[in-house]
């Protein structure tokens, strides 16, 4: 065997390998309401799980991408920004309402002495302050059990190639359950980037008035074969995977909707999932001498 | 505002004349006649085609170029999602009712028409947010590739530098540039 054979030889099975070691993700999205040409909510969640089904190694970037024509900057959401500073000294409630985007909830597992240890945590999405003429956020998680601990991964909004119109990008550091002990990888995320259940906060001459952001609008039609949405993971093993989802076209516009492959689902409104609310994040909004209503 | 115009100068061609006596040129003419005729033929349809170019020519460089410094404050019109349509007044340099058509993205792009007196502009510009994440900034280099009316064949180059409300969708443009026309 030639050097050249031997070393495509050695490349082919490290490739073959990397694909054996490659997690699993299933991605989900629904839109609440889907109604063109109106605000929604964009509902995401996916799970991730090891090429054996067991714990995925730890999650070291993500990107989500949504459709193109989807006013997410137009959306009236995001439009105060928290500093990363203000999160990690005080937490959700250092942030002004207006940046807010949305919430969920993480579960990260560990392999701990043979046995799969869970962290879950309430998340939280806002928008940061525009730097290097790019539209950057917040990916806020508030670890409860057992390890509590508040984690920020800064994320930035840049451009998609078609079907998609941004791409939301999270680095995600490596996160040890404790020192020296393994790195915990995120295996499940729900969350919502929209005006579903949160409120905002607006100062009307010395008072503060609540409202709803219009949320993300909706093109006035619907693209062939629904809203794609795509999330890609990598791995710090260096392993990557994609998963795809759909959003059907709303009902009387069926004409558009594709032949293939569409597993978008609308859940119920105001989920008990995301009950965790925004309201929490409005202290900064009312400031001394201001009422809120 | 700023304003310099340049037109070119149509130039015919000089007639050259030469010395001589009546006589010799007549002797000449006797000689070279028929080469003259020829000549004189070939001159005069050259001379057709070349005042053609020229005023050809001259037509295509008789363009204004000008100097436009504009501002507008523009309001939403319509919210199509990532496509939002403001409309407003342009004051400066070619004042006119503006409209712009605004995809509004991780980059903004936008396209615009100037309803000005007697003819439209029609231009487009790109550029990257940054400043207050209320009312971002964005500026970029915008171009102008058509018009009509007095304005027909309108092109030219600048800069555009704009601030867009996200809440009430207010916008300021502001924009500077060399139009030809």
């Amino acid at each position: 065997m030639t050097l050249l054979a031997f070393l495509l030889a050695t490349v082919g099975a490290a490739r073959a390998g990397a694909a054996e070691l490659a997690p699993v993700a299933h991605l989900h999205v629904g839109l609440v309401p889907e109604e063109l040409g109106k605000g929604t909510t964009i509902e995401f969640g996916f799970t991730i799980t090891g090429a054996g089904g067991g714990v995925p190694p730890p999650l070291t970037r993500m990107e989500l991408r949504y459709p193109d024509h989807v006013g997410i900057v137009t959306s009236g959401l995001g439009i105060a920004s928290c500093k990363q500073i203000l999160l990690e000294e005080e937490g959700v409630i250092g942030c002004p309402s207006r940046s807010l985007m949305g919430y969920g909830e993480a579960t990260g597992e560990a392999v701990l002495d043979g046995e799969v240890l869970e962290e879950s945590g309430q998340t939280a999405i806002f928008m940061a302050p525009l730097a290097n003429e790019q539209i950057n956020l917040e990916f806020y998680v508030n670890g409860e059990t057992p390890l509590e601990d508040q984690l920020i991964f800064p994320g930035v909004l840049t451009t998609a190639s078609p079907p998609y119109g941004g791409d939301l990008v999270i680095t995600v550091p490596l996160l040890p359950t404790f020192r020296e002990g393994p790195d915990i990888a995120l295996a499940r995320l729900h969350s919502t980037i929209g005006p579903l259940g949160v409120t905002y906060y607006e100062r009307v001459h010395r008072e503060f008035v609540p409202y709803r952001p219009n949320g993300i609008i909706l093109p006035q039609s619907c693209p062939r074969g629904g809203f794609p949405f795509a999330v890609s993971f990598a791995f710090a093993n260096g392993t990557n995977t994609t998963s795809h989802d759909y959003v059907r076209c709303p009902d009387g516009h069926a004409r558009h909707e594709a032949h293939g492959r569409v597993s978008g689902r609308q859940r119920g409104r105001g989920s008990a999932r995301f009950a965790w609310a925004g309201a929490r994040a409005v202290s900064r909004d009312c400031c001394d001498g201001c009422v809120c209503r | 505002m700023g304003k310099s115009e340049t037109k070119t100068a149509n130039f015919r061609k000089g007639q050259a004349t030469g010395p001589g006596s009546k006589r010799a040129v007549m002797r000449g003419l006797s000689v070279v006649g028929p080469f003259l005729g020829v000549c004189l033929v070939v001159y005069l349809t050259l001379a057709q085609t070349s005042d053609a170019g020229v005023r050809e020519h001259g037509r295509a460089h008789a363009a204004s170029s000008i100097a436009v410094t504009d501002t507008a404050h523009m309001t939403l019109a319509h919210n199509g999602g990532e496509y939002i349509t403001e409309e407003g007044q342009a004051h400066g340099t070619i004042p006119g009712h503006v409209r712009a058509l605004l995809i509004v993205g991780p980059v903004v792009r936008a396209k615009f028409t100037i309803y000005a007196n007697g003819g439209t502009i029609r231009g487009e510009g790109s550029g990257r947010p940054k400043g207050r994440t209320e009312e971002p900034s964005f500026q970029g280099a915008m171009s102008v590739s058509q018009g009509t009316g007095r304005y027909k064949g309108a092109h030219g180059r600048g800069s555009f530098y704009g601030q867009l409300n996200l809440r009430s969708y207010k916008m300021y443009v502001s924009t500077s540039g060399t139009l030809y026309y």
